[in-house]
């Protein structure tokens, strides 16, 4: 006998309106009070029989009943419940080779500044000799990428480090090289580099604009708490040779507008100054992350954490308050959020590492993510010889989020996926856990995430979809 | 002492060897039959069925490897992996996925080696985000079973449902479409052996009911396929090779499906009656109207001795071909369209 | 369903609602079949009646109603199992013994 129950769900109740979010399809609904008591009733319940759902729907007539179920069953709010019985069916995909979609290039592993923080400092055994990444490599990693983009029609490259405006003089060659190649596949090529902002030129400033490169500055705020941890190697302050820069590099770019990134280690009170400060400075958007280190006296307590979910609810709430009005808060954070709820994609893993994403070190070898260049235990192979495709399939498996058995039971795990594989490794000293250390305050952000969105969704539905298209998500 | 014991010893072992090999290992049919969301396994000998294991599909085609180790049943986007030693389900082979919509024909086949599957597949690919489908024109896939990846495909002419692989031709395979065409596995080349719906200028049209490819058993191996004119019924024979030959009946009768003795004497052909024709002059010699109707499968036993008509509905009519009498019937838990002859 | 019950609001929950609008979105195009289609009203050879056996007429059509469902032998009768009820043949495992639990397919 085929057995039902309501699917697992979390439910909003914001601004007086009700809606249910369905966990395993990342399916957001708006409901009516009706269908809220209905379901309210139902869920504890657990497996029913097909006469016992039917009946537990109040509705006027027998018709609206079936109606109704039917409407329920189609919309997933209820599924059946697994009886365990039938032929196991082990979900692999059928040879869909995963496209390559972005290239990270270390083009130095170098950099002129000595943040206390910096997870590359911490990580890198070989400090004292630094590679930089010559042109031919550079080039192969260019053909690389468009060899094994597949049926893609974009693809990224991004220039990475240390700090990448060290080698500088190999980035308009590649930029050339990678327009020229990627135009006779039939493909476009988007750039973008993470730069610390202390090695602008105008001439640097206006190649960026000239060939539309996204430029993203690590910076932390106004200059006393940038300069607490931006420092020079011989200590020096960061932060006023670099603003005269910024200044230049934010008034050029209108084409295509640069962004700010901020690592979090303390006061998170002052995190809405530093957003207000960097967007007024000409940013267009401020994305801010928690520091990730092992060393315990730069990590966020966890009363500094509870803080900064605070500091990103009102955040979220002034977003919410520019959107309702069509004007662009650039909250990174929140955006990030309202986007993936939007497009409602279940993902399998916390990110594109060692799928469609990797980071190519100045040697050509293969990492997951470019932060862990130079660890031999992520390196996937190399530009010249290919994929270790042995070493791939295991992460790939390893990885998949049905193996993080923590996650199982959390209504957020389509929303978080167990979390950075870096961050994992460097606080729970294994990639392939979840982040449980953040666990509590991720779901509680996910809460804040999705009420914000239900908001937005009653009040301009469009305002979403403008979202999710600045950020490359076609309309379907 | 010691010596000449071993010597007796010695002696005894080969006699024992010797008088092992002289009686060879009783080989035994087994009918492999799926139905609605069961696969029966029939003993031939006792004509009950000894084993059922469920699933949970429909199936459409099905074919033993030549090695006899694994049965293959598919339905509309799988195919079922069974292990005919210890008859269970041991791999499913999923070919749909929401960009990669792959719909496998019924009649597929296995190359001579056993590894691989040939499938004609309609395709269909989607991209993620992106409303369009792109349908790729028919294909036919070349599957490793063992690594569960295509390893080739080629693009082939329209609606080929039935893939036959010709066990002493395993490079290249038989595509039965509107037309038959032979298609060469190394270079991908395609030639034409037989109009059906496109005949040559001199020749008639044809209608050939090719869903399933069923070899006869024994050596011999052929296929037979009805094929109609507007005035006559001829039985399209393809042997081990490759080679096709046309062989006229006497009576046109509707057929759905045949198979050949395997002394290559008679043709068994059946729909809604089951009949015996002599294969080299087409001449009817027996005929028995079916109880039960609408049976798209006949299959032998390896001595040729028993003709197995149907499944078309839960059921599997008995014959004894030298009297073309029923000797009984077979229920079965559902309907079903196909059966296979496993000698082990 | 009325739309007050429940409106969807990201694309997801939106995908969810468009599965009742027929072949918008799951196309399969059927490429390899060259069986031929019967018009509306006729059933099939399977049940014109015929002067000898079997005179199946009355009978629930053919015994293998399920494989000329899918195929789109009949295709404004009975649904098809391709694409849109892969697993209509739960519904009957053998056609003639329980024909009767075969339920009417609304799509609005």
């Amino acid at each position: 006998m085929n057995k039902f129950r309501v699917a697992e769900n979390k439910m909003i109740r914001t601004d007086g309106k009700d809606y249910i979010f369905l966990v395993a399809d990342k399916a957001i609904f708006e409901m009516d009070t009706p269908t809220k008591t209905i379901l309210d009733d139902l869920y504890p319940k657990g497996a029913l029989t097909r006469q016992e759902v039917v009946a537990g729907l109040a509705c006027e007539s027998k018709e609206k009943q079936e109606d109704l179920f039917q409407g329920l069953l189609k919309r997933r709010v209820i599924v059946p419940a697994n009886n365990g019985t039938s032929v196991s069916k082990k979900a692999k995909p059928y040879s869909i080779s995963i496209p390559l979609k972005t290239l990270i290039l270390h083009l130095t592993d170098g950099c002129n500044l000595n943040c206390r923080y910096c997870y590359h400092a911490e990580w890198d055994p070989k400090q004292g000799r630094k590679k930089v990444m010559g042109l031919d490599v550079a080039r192969r990693a260019v053909d690389f990428l468009l060899d094994y983009a597949g049926e893609l029609e974009e693809v990224v490259l991004v220039f990475f480090g240390g700090e990448p405006l060290l080698n500088f003089r190999v980035i308009p060659a590649v930029v050339d090289y990678a327009c020229q190649k990627a135009s006779e596949k039939g493909k476009k090529i988007n750039f973008a580099i993470t730069t610390n902002g202390t090695l602008l030129t105008d001439e640097i400033i206006d190649f960026f604009q000239d060939k539309n490169i996204g430029v993203t500055v690590s910076l932390d705020g106004f200059d006393d708490v940038h300069n607490r941890y931006r420092q020079f190697p011989d200590g020096s302050p960061s932060y006023g040779m670099m603003l005269p820069k910024i200044k230049r590099l934010l008034n050029r770019s209108d084409k295509r507008p640069a962004v700010a990134r901020v690592t979090l280690v303390e006061d998170p009170s002052k995190v809405p100054d530093i957003l207000d400060h960097l967007l007024g400075l000409g940013f267009v958007e401020v994305g801010f992350a928690p520091v990730t280190t092992g060393h315990p006296d730069y990590q966020l307590s966890n009363h500094d954490m509870d803080l900064l979910l605070g500091e990103f609810q009102n955040l979220s709430q002034k977003f919410l308050n520019a959107a309702k009005e069509r004007r662009f808060y650039g909250f990174s954070n929140i955006i990030d959020m309202l986007v993936s709820l939007h497009q409602g994609e279940v993902m399998n893993y916390p990110c594109g590492a060692g799928l469609g994403l990797f980071s190519i070190g100045p040697d050509g070898q293969l990492y997951l993510c470019q932060r862990f260049t130079g660890q031999d235990e992520f390196c996937m192979g190399d530009i010249f010889n290919g994929f270790d495709q042995e070493k791939l399939e295991t992460f790939r498996d390893q990885a998949e989020i049905s193996n993080k058995a923590d996650c199982r039971q959390c209504w957020a795990r389509t929303i978080c996926t167990g979390g950075c594989y870096h961050e994992a490794c460097v606080r729970e000293g294994n990639h392939l856990k979840p982040n449980l250390h953040y666990c509590e305050w991720i779901k509680q952000w996910s809460e804040i995430g999705l009420k914000t969105y239900c908001q937005l969704a009653t009040a301009d539905s469009e305002y979403l979809e403008m979202l999710c298209m600045s950020r490359g998500y076609r309309s379907v | 002492m010691n010596r000449s014991l071993n010597k007796i010893l010695f002696s005894m072992v080969v006699v024992c060897c010797l008088v092992g090999l002289s009686f060879p290992v009783m080989a035994k049919d087994y009918l492999y039959v799926p139905s609605n969301n069961n696969l029966h396994i029939v003993d031939c000998d006792t004509d009950t069925v000894v084993k059922t294991i469920p699933f949970n599909d429909y199936i459409v085609g099905a074919i033993p490897s030549p090695d006899g180790k694994r049965f293959y049943m598919n339905s509309w986007h799988s195919v079922y992996e069974v292990d005919t030693q210890t008859n269970q389900i041991v791999d499913i082979h999923e070919f749909w996925s929401d960009l990669n919509r792959v719909t496998v024909m019924p009649g597929i086949a296995v190359s001579a080696d056993s590894n691989f599957l040939y499938m004609s597949a309609s395709i269909t690919k989607k991209k993620l985000n992106i409303p369009r489908l792109n349908v790729l024109p028919p294909q036919l896939v070349v599957y490793d079973v063992r690594k569960k990846q295509v390893v080739k495909n080629f693009e082939i002419p329209p609606n080929c449902t039935t893939v036959v692989s010709p066990p002493d031709d395993p490079d290249s395979v038989i595509l039965l479409a509107q037309d038959v065409f032979k298609l060469n596995l190394k270079n991908g080349k395609i030639t034409k052996m037989l109009g059906v719906l496109n005949p040559e200028a001199d020749k008639p049209g044809l209608n050939a009911l090719a869903i399933w490819n069923n070899w006869s058993p024994g050596k011999n191996g052929m296929i037979s396929v009805p094929s109609y004119s507007a005035e006559a019924l001829f039985y399209m024979l393809i042997d081990r090779k490759g080679n096709l030959r046309m062989q006229k009946a006497e009576e046109i009768i509707f057929a759905y499906s045949s198979t050949i003795s395997p002394d290559s004497k008679y043709i068994y052909a059946a729909m809604d009656e089951v009949y015996k024709i002599d294969l080299n002059s087409g001449k009817t010699l027996g005929m028995d109207p079916l109880e039960r109707g609408t049976c798209y499968n006949v299959t032998l036993t390896s001595d040729g001795k028993k003709l197995y008509v149907g499944p078309g509905g839960p059921d599997l009519s008995v014959y004894d071909t030298a009297t073309m009498k029923r000797m009984g019937i077979i229920p079965l838990k559902g309907d079903g369209l196909i059966a296979s002859l496993i000698t082990k | 369903m009325k739309k007050k019950g429940l409106k969807a609001l990201n694309k997801r929950a939106k995908k969810l609602e468009e599965r009742e609008v027929f072949g918008m979105e799951e196309v399969d195009v059927l490429t390899g079949q060259p069986i031929g289609c019967t018009t509306v009203f006729d059933t099939g050879w399977e049940t014109n009646p015929r002067p000898t056996t079997p005179m199946g007429n009355c009978v629930s059509s053919a015994r293998d109603f399920t494989s000329c469902s899918g195929p789109c032998w009949w295709p404004a009768q009975t649904p098809d199992n391709i694409t849109n009820w892969p697993e209509f043949q739960n519904q009957c495992l053998a056609v003639e013994r329980d024909w009767r639990n075969l339920n009417f397919v609304i799509k609005r």
